[in-house]
């Protein structure tokens, strides 16, 4: 097995987009059914915050010279990177004010969607960077697609948690997140396996893609802990909360090296025929 | 405005890498580094034992995808000729430059721990010298052109082909290189060589 590359842009955008599932999920349910959570609001806010955070620190030892990451909002113009940056900046300063403000008792509602919807434009900037044609396989809406999966999972799947007890929820809203995750993971694991599919019906490079990826262990192995979350969810007579987590997390990283490291490249396929 | 490419002869080219190493000497890269590549055409595309080659570098395009990725700025497209320029001093080494173009130009120097690209030898265009690539070829199968007018004649030779089969398709990045396709080789039963053949089997019977 050849070495696993950008271990940094991994944990980047499995940690970001976690920070932002959190985020939208916890808002839509608190909102949803006030009634049905017991929480120590500043909770939510301070988890994203630290999770971002954690992200985006990984993402510095990704570059040849870290402290040149300073000046990385240089081509705001055109560099969807540059665009992140300040899209995360932002959404991290609107975690920060609601953090503040919950901390003073201050629950505001309008924050809170707009800490949702910074966190969504920074979701999908992220997705723009990846989106362009070196990669022909990704040049598409797959980006997207892929860290909307990855932000609604382990959003989700952050939620379920509780917390330890921090976050604690009702029984019905126990239950109506428990069949999200339930449904949102076998909608996305069967995503999982029809995208390669979808890529042979492409170019020669799309479909070199697809092939690495199944003859890739990694592909199999991140299809096989979301069937056995699956699996936990219908066959389990108790609440799976904290395994259920971890598979999905780690089938999430397992995921996005496969995104990093099996992409066939444009230029790999130069003097060959590329229909 | 003035767009420089390359004009690349496949029907000329050898394939011996001249212009590879030409580049090497200039500029010393380190040995996982090459600016310019020569890439053997596929059985699909050319198939016959006379091998075709396309010798590639960077297309220097007209909206380039090294631009617009770089978070720093560290791209730049002169206004003189269109040459686009990778400032090292600014790259930090993200490496979205080299994700982002799909003809693999630049590439991560291991040392620097930065991206680096052909420059057109943009130094030695300011003294109206020819890149290393063009002088050196022994059969002048890679010159210069403006591709903004593209002022190959059309007596000298057919036009050049900006897409041919087995590179990246990007007309969004609009490269500026032409390119004239291999030629398909005589065939030895057919053609000028077949009455020869013909005479030389009638002698030896």
């Amino acid at each position: 097995m050849k070495p696993v590359k950008e271990i940094p842009l991994v944990l980047l955008t499995i940690f970001t987009q976690a920070a932002i599932g959190l985020s939208l999920w916890a808002t839509f349910f608190l909102y949803s059914y006030p009634d049905g959570i017991y929480l120590f609001t500043p909770v939510i806010p301070g988890v994203a915050l630290v999770i971002l955070t954690v992200g985006l620190i990984s993402s510095v030892f990704h570059l040849g010279h870290p402290l040149g990451g300073i000046r990385s909002m240089g081509n705001l113009k055109f560099s969807w990177l540059s665009k992140e940056i300040l899209a995360f900046g932002v959404y991290g300063v609107m975690l920060v004010t609601d953090l503040v403000l919950q901390l003073n008792g201050v629950s505001s509602l309008p924050i809170q969607v707009l800490v949702c919807l910074c966190g969504s434009v920074a979701l999908y900037t992220s997705s723009r960077i990846y989106r362009n044609a070196g990669y022909p396989a990704l040049n598409n809406f797959i980006p997207l697609l892929s860290f909307v999966g990855t932000s609604v999972l382990l959003g989700l799947g952050l939620l379920n948690m509780g917390f330890l007890g921090f976050f604690v929820m009702s029984t019905e809203v126990s239950a109506v997140l428990g069949q999200t995750l339930f449904w949102t993971l076998i909608i996305f694991t069967v995503i999982h396996f029809l995208i390669p599919v979808y890529w042979l019906t492409g170019n020669r490079v799309m479909r070199t893609t697809s092939v690495n990826h199944f003859r890739s262990i990694l592909f199999w192995t991140r299809g096989l802990l979301s069937i056995w979350a699956i699996g936990l969810f219908i066959f389990s007579n108790q609440n799976p909360t904290l395994y259920i987590f971890w598979l999905i997390f780690i089938g999430e990283v397992t995921g996005r090296v496969l995104f990093f490291n099996h992409m066939a490249h444009a230029s790999e396929n130069i003097g060959k025929s590329f229909v | 405005m003035k767009q420089l490419g390359f004009h690349f002869n496949a029907k000329k080219c050898l394939g011996c890498f001249t212009c590879a190493m030409a580049c090497k000497n200039m500029y010393h890269q380190p040995t996982a580094v090459t600016w310019r590549k020569l890439y053997n055409l596929d059985d699909p595309i050319y198939p016959y034992a006379f091998r075709g080659f396309y010798s590639l570098a960077c297309n220097h395009c007209e909206t380039p995808a090294c631009l617009r990725a770089c978070p720093v700025g560290a791209y730049a497209k002169r206004d003189t000729d269109g040459v686009v320029i990778h400032d090292q001093n600014k790259c930090i080494g993200c490496g979205n430059c080299i994700r982002s173009c799909p003809f693999g130009a630049p590439q991560y120097n291991e040392e620097l721990k930065k991206a680096e690209k052909c420059s057109f030898c943009w130094q030695r265009l300011d003294q109206n010298l020819e890149p290393a690539c063009v002088l050196s070829c022994p059969v002048n199968a890679i010159e210069i052109i403006d591709v903004s007018t593209n002022n190959m004649e059309p007596t000298q030779a057919p036009p050049g082909i900006q897409f041919p089969e087995g590179f990246p398709e990007s007309k969004e990045l609009n490269p500026s290189i032409r390119f004239t396709l291999p030629k398909t080789p005589d065939l030895l039963c057919s053609g000028p060589f077949s009455t020869k053949i013909a005479k030389a089997k009638k002698d030896n019977s």
